[in-house]
């Protein structure tokens, strides 16, 4: 019982430290989202790590929604960037999506 | 266990540090890049890893290639190598148990889930160092494996370990679009030529066997694991089946031509038999083991069903 104990207030506090790196996400994937033009690689690239970051560990922190937002915007974005440098209307949707889910996270 | 996370994210590291804490008895090292595990392993001489966990998707040397780096050095051959990953498509699953992972954990992943793989890893860490003890190659005194035994094969393209095989059947019945066969193939009076065989001779004709079914189905998207008593377990992708009974003459003429040094009953050469295809499809993730063992069922009673034909052909007092 203790060992569980240990580990969920481990979680709280990783989560905390989670939401601190999401508002520096929230930058990037905003920057992504408003630009209407080619993004350049940088921006691309760190759009997708943001992403994939998020994707990979909000569930186990107890936020599934925006984990699976995260997963299906960068399927998405993988997709647009294997042979564009923009991002498609559906991408662009998916990332909003991801937007809201991380703005009332941080709200 | 000391284990060793390599993962570029922070968060990850953060929580597989929690869970190893939380599950007492175990260190774990957390580095973020490839390099920087190289980095701590040559610094830590003195800290035996016995369990990675590595994230594939990362800056520089991605998880796969470390992983094939890390069986290819010689320092790590049986260490278990669980592959903590959000890439859940085949293509990057096939290449991670190619490259010698045994284990494949998907992110997100709940906690007890990767508690759960962790424990195996250690179970596995153990029976493998138990047989890395009885392979040294310096005291000449390697013990002779059980027949039954699951003989580890080294540096055969696509041939696992069983354990990974059998962790990495369930992950792909998971995808319900996903099809593939589960077949095996046996090497025929493997009993018979156990006996007779010193244990030097018996893991060669293992590994030499395993070869020759590798490079015959080169061509094929595969992974086979040894799972003892002469029989070896393969999956195959569905869309590109090979035709069986030409496999196995196909197999059967490599084996003639290595020339395999082994004593066999009546000289006989050394021949393997097919079992039946077993589709994997439909199989729910809870029976995932129940197409591998209908597939070693199917090719023991076929190789036993040859052997009694053969003896009614030609009876034991007639070969001499």
């Amino acid at each position: 019982m203790s060992g569980e104990a240990d580990i969920s207030g481990a979680l709280d506090r990783i989560k905390g430290r989670f939401l601190a790196t999401l508002s520096d996400q929230l930058v990037t994937m905003e920057q992504a989202h408003s630009s209407h033009a080619q993004l350049d690689a940088t921006l691309r690239e760190d759009a997708l790590q943001a992403l994939h970051r998020i994707s990979g560990s909000a569930a186990t922190l107890g936020m599934p929604k925006i984990g699976s937002a995260a997963r299906r915007c960068e399927d998405l974005l993988i997709e647009d960037f294997a042979t564009s440098t923009k991002m498609s209307p559906g991408s662009r949707a998916a990332l909003a999506e991801v937007l809201a889910e991380a703005k009332s996270l941080l709200s | 266990m000391n284990i060793l996370a390599v993962d570029d994210d922070p968060i990850i590291l953060e929580l597989i540090d929690e869970v190893v804490r939380s599950m007492k008895d175990h260190q774990v090292h957390t580095v973020d890049s490839a390099a920087a595990a190289v980095e701590f392993l040559t610094e830590n001489p003195d800290i035996p890893i016995d369990c990675f966990l590595l994230d594939i998707k990362m800056p520089g040397m991605d998880g796969i290639e470390f992983c094939r780096a890390l069986r290819g050095c010689g320092a790590f051959p049986l260490t278990p190598i669980v592959m903590l990953t959000a890439m859940s498509d085949k293509s990057h699953i096939d290449a991670a148990f190619a490259a010698g992972a045994n284990d494949y954990v998907f992110k997100p992943f709940e906690v007890y889930e990767l508690q759960n793989r962790i424990k195996l890893a250690e179970q596995r860490a153990s029976i493998m160092a138990a047989q890395m003890s009885d392979m040294d190659p310096d005291t000449d005194k390697a013990r002779k494996p059980g027949l039954l035994e699951q003989i580890q094969i080294f540096d055969v393209d696509s041939v696992i370990d069983y354990f990974a095989l059998e962790n990495y059947v369930p992950l792909l019945s998971k995808r319900a679009s996903f099809g593939a066969v589960a077949v095996g193939f046996h090497i025929r009076q493997v009993a018979q030529i156990h006996n007779r065989c010193d244990s030097m001779q018996f893991r060669g004709l293992i590994e030499d066997v395993a070869e020759a079914i590798s490079d015959t189905l080169r061509g094929f998207t595969f992974l086979m694991a040894y799972a003892g008593n002469g029989t070896f377990l393969a999956v195959i992708e569905e869309d590109q089946v090979p035709l069986l009974p030409q496999l196995v003459d196909d197999v059967n003429i490599r084996i003639q031509r290595m020339g395999m040094p082994v004593p066999t009953p009546a000289n006989l050469p050394v021949r393997i038999c097919a079992g039946q295809m077993v589709r994997l499809l439909g199989y729910r993730s809870s029976n995932f083991l129940t197409a591998l063992n209908t597939a070693r069922e199917s090719v023991e009673q076929t190789a036993a069903e040859l052997e009694r034909g053969f003896d009614d052909l030609w009876p034991l007092s007639a070969r001499a």
